[in-house]
Formats: C-alpha cells, structure tokens, sequence
C-alpha cells in the first residue's frame, strides 16, 4: 500500500538563512515517502552536503475513495526506514538520493467478535521505491533563488507483496519528473519556497501535475515549518490496464499539510518529527503520517 | 558507533507486528426467500409452494413458514404450502416467518408456467470505481451459474471477490463465489449449493482484503 499511503510533502528544503549578506545556509532535512525535493530554490555549495537517516509510520483503518468518500477498510500499516543523502556536485549542480531502504506494509488480520478467522492477516518487508535526483541552480546569489530538479523514481520496491500478494512497498513503474522551487529568505528568518513539478508515468499510469509551498522561521534552534503539497493527476492512464495493486498507485490526488518542528542541536547535528495530514484525497490511506529523523550536515 | 547502534534499535522498534481487527457485522433485515414457485398455473392442479426464511445474519434457518392467499375463491393454501387453483384471476401467496414477509403474484387461468430460470443485472461502479456489464444467473443441470457478459470490465482491484448478496453494499449473509478471474470479459462461476435464484437480489465485486465494494448490480428481474 505504498502509494496509497498519505504522501507528505516529499520535500527536504533544509537551508536556512542565518545570514542574509553572505547567504550561508543550514540544511534541515524534511521527510520524504516518494520523492526528494531539497533546499527549495537553493542548491548545495560544492562539497557540502546532507545526510538524513528518518523513519514514518502510517497506520490507517480508512482510506480515501476515488471519489474522495472515506470509507471504513482493513487497517494497514505502512513503516518506512529512509536514508537522505544530498552533495553538491558544483555550486549549482546537486546530486540527491533517497532510498526507503526497509519498508514494511502490514495487513490486520480480521476475527469476529467471537475470536474466529475471518481472514489472515499480511506483511511485505522489502526495500522501496528510490529517487534519484539531478538539480540544478538556474538563479543562485539572489534575493528570489530559482531551481530545476529532475528526479528519476527507480521502481526497486515490490508492486505485489506479502502472501496475498496485495502489500506494496513502490508502484511498480519507473517515472520521470521535473521540478521548479522558487524561495525567498528574509532578515526575519523568515523562508518562503513555492514548486510546481510534472511526474510522467509509465505502465499505464497517469501523469501527474504536482504543486506546493513551504514557509518555515529560521531563527533558533527550534524551527517550525508548514508545508502544504499537492498531487493532481492528469487521468491520462489506463485505470483497467495498471497492474493489480494500481488502483492504490494510480490517480492519486491529494492536498496535504505537514506542519513541523526541527531542532537543531548544533550547526552539525539535528532532529526532526513532523505529521502530514491530508485536507482531501483520492486512493490513499486516510490516516496521519508520523515522521521522526535525525540528519547530519557534511 | 552507539550512537548509531541506538538509532538503528529505535528504528527496529517502530516497526509493528500485524494487528488484528475485529470484524463489524451489521445485521440486514430478515427475510424469506420463495425456493419453489411459479408464474402461472392452470385452474384445477395443484401445486406445493416452498420457502426459507434467513436471520439477520443471513443464515438460513428452519423457522416454519405461514402461508396465506389474497382470494381463497381463486387459490386455497395450505399450512404446508399445498395450493390449489380453483378459479380463475390473479392472486396474492404471502409466506410469513416472524416479521420476514414476502409475497408473490400468481395467474390462475388455462395454463401452467413454471418460474423464471434466469436472472439478469447490470453492474455499476461505487464511489468511482469501474464496474460495468451484465450478468446472468441461471440454472444448469440442477444447479445454478452466474455469467459476467462480453462488456463486463472492473477496475484491476486487490482481492477482488463476486457476491450474490442481499443488498448493494454489504456482503453479509452473502454468497461469495470466489476471486474475480478476470478484469474483463465474459466468465461463468459456480454458485455454492443451497442457493436458489430467488435467494439473493445484488450481484457484488468486492476487494475482500480490505472490505470495500468496489460496484453491484441488482437483478432486473
């Protein structure tokens, strides 16, 4: 159930403005399920980079209808172990990878009231889905910074897993997507980043247009952030032609918000949790994701 | 390196067994279900009725069934369902079993037609899933089997499992008649014993893992 997970805002903007005249930037690192978004606009200075170890868990009892209805399912559960790892190639050229290394999906098993079977339960333990992701700074040393990401999602996770076969750890389809963030800083600490990306899909599946925003206060060790993401599909796949699982993976849409907190416990070393929550949906989970990480400046 | 050590265990720690969820069984109505019947029959012969009546859970059970006829002038019933046209007209046999009621028209005239041996629907998606095409119950050599037609298609669901059920959302008390074989096109499935035409007036495609409809249809006839 991978993809029918609430897929928080897959970014990972984690520079911070300490300094306005000299730029310098902290990364913080947000959690991502399916994609890598990093720094927003701001791409990594040559031969610095970023490392986040994180882990979230989604445990849901419903789930959002392709008509957006909640409806009352089997409860699933899906825990993601990830691994972020952000360099900078050049001053504008970024190289990104994050890597779900262990997920695991369950599926409760059903018993009357009496204690009876009704249906055994399941699980899926495999690595997931990874993105591997290329960006590049087109405006950099200005007070609007502008960058372009092109991010491929290797399909190294089981599309049909567990027993049943039902469980997913990734969709089972190889994508393509390009990504614009526009930031600005402020004197305040104040940050503000807005994306737009398309995702082109393959086997079947239908392209999607994707969009979101991020504003975060940068001032002290304690840094909230509000990020909001949003995933419309373009509905130009094949509903009946996607593999059996696809209906959890195809033609998802969401709008979601994750507000959270970062610590940073010094200029080396940090913590993060954070909880995305979706406003509406359309074949995911209808359940919080909670996210918890530590991450490392390099 | 403890450090690491601590954060890998935590990790290990967050992972879950698998749960367990107790099933919520909403009862339906109770009902009786004509098992023998027919359409018309000829003044002068006779005929037995036969029905059964489910509980709420939709199990059958062995409650005694009460006839009744809405002109005795054109049919008498018996306490065990033994009919006798007498006149003729059309006329009303109820059987009752507690609250469960169900009724049936009968013509009484120059001729003997015996009930229906098929059914038909059409499908209809839920909550915009695809589901469509017609279907077809009908009996063969003493059983009974239900046909998905040429334009039959569903959306390529998890666990996707037919029903012959009592309403368009809920499989209890239902039939199943096994995994979806196919996403499209014609295909026969056996109906379990026990089951008549009569038993059941909704066709369901269900995601059995997760409990949720993903479309019905209800027999036209």
């Amino acid at each position: 159930m991978f993809t029918a997970s609430l897929s928080v805002y897959p970014s990972a903007l984690e520079n911070l403005i300490i300094d306005m005249k000299k730029l310098a930037l902290i990364l913080i690192l947000l959690f991502s399920i399916d994609a890598s978004y990093a720094g927003g606009g701001w791409s990594q200075p040559k031969g610095k980079g970023f490392l986040k170890l994180s882990q979230s868990a989604i445990i849901a009892g419903s789930y959002f209808s392709p008509s957006g209805d909640i409806l009352d399912i089997t409860t699933t559960s899906l825990y993601s172990s990830s691994v972020f790892l952000e360099y900078g190639l050049t001053d504008r050229l970024t190289g990104i990878v994050y890597m779900p290394f262990f997920v695991r999906s369950t599926l409760n098993r059903l018993e009357t009231s009496d204690g009876d079977l009704v249906q055994e339960g399941d699980e899926l333990n495999s690595i997931g889905d990874t993105d591997v992701t290329i960006k590049y700074g087109l405006i950099q040393n200005s007070t609007y910074v502008l960058s372009a990401s092109l991010t491929l999602g290797l399909p190294l996770g089981e599309a049909s897993g567990g027993e049943t076969q039902l469980l997913q750890s990734g969709d089972g389809e190889f994508n393509q997507m390009l990504t614009f963030e526009l930031s600005r800083g402020f004197n305040s600490g104040l940050y503000a980043t807005v994306l737009a990306g398309f995702n082109n899909r393959t086997n079947n599946f239908s392209d999607e247009f994707r969009y979101g925003g991020e504003i975060g206060y940068a001032k002290g060790k304690v840094i909230p952030i509000l990020k909001v993401y949003g995933v419309a599909s373009l509905m130009n796949g094949d509903d009946l032609g996607v593999p059996n699982n696809g209906v959890f993976s195809n033609n998802i849409e969401y709008l979601s918000f994750t507000p959270e907190v970062l610590y940073n416990i010094n200029g080396k070393f940090g913590v993060t949790a954070a909880v995305g929550m979706a406003a509406f949906g359309k074949r995911l989970l209808a359940a919080p994701n909670f996210m918890g990480g530590i991450y490392w400046n390099l | 390196m403890k450090r690491y050590l601590f954060f890998g265990s935590i990790l290990l720690l967050l992972q879950s067994c698998i749960g367990t969820d107790i099933l919520d069984v909403q009862p339906i109505p109770e009902r009786v279900v004509f098992t023998a019947s027919l359409e018309a029959i000829k003044v002068g012969e006779a005929f037995t009725f036969e029905a059964t009546h489910y509980d709420k859970f939709g199990m059958a059970t062995s409650n005694p069934i009460a006839w009744s006829t809405s002109n005795a002038a054109v049919m008498t019933i018996g306490a065990n369902g033994r009919a006798l046209a007498n006149s003729e007209g059309m006329v009303t046999i109820t059987a009752r079993s507690g609250e469960a009621v169900n009724s049936i028209e009968i013509e009484v005239g120059d001729e003997t037609i015996g009930a229906t041996t098929q059914r038909m629907g059409t499908l209809q998606g839920l909550s915009d899933y695809t589901v469509e095409g017609g279907f077809t119950l009908f009996e063969d050599q003493g059983g009974l089997i239900l046909r998905l037609e040429d334009d039959f298609q569903a959306s390529n669901g998890p666990g996707l499992y037919l029903y012959l059920a009592t309403s368009a959302t809920s499989v209890t008390g239902g039939a199943q008649l096994g995994p979806l074989e196919m996403n499209s096109g014609s295909q026969l499935y056996e109906v379990p014993e026990g089951v008549t035409l009569e038993t059941y007036d909704f066709l369901i495609v269900y995601c059995q893992p997760f409990g949720v409809p993903f479309g019905f249809g209800e027999f036209d006839n």
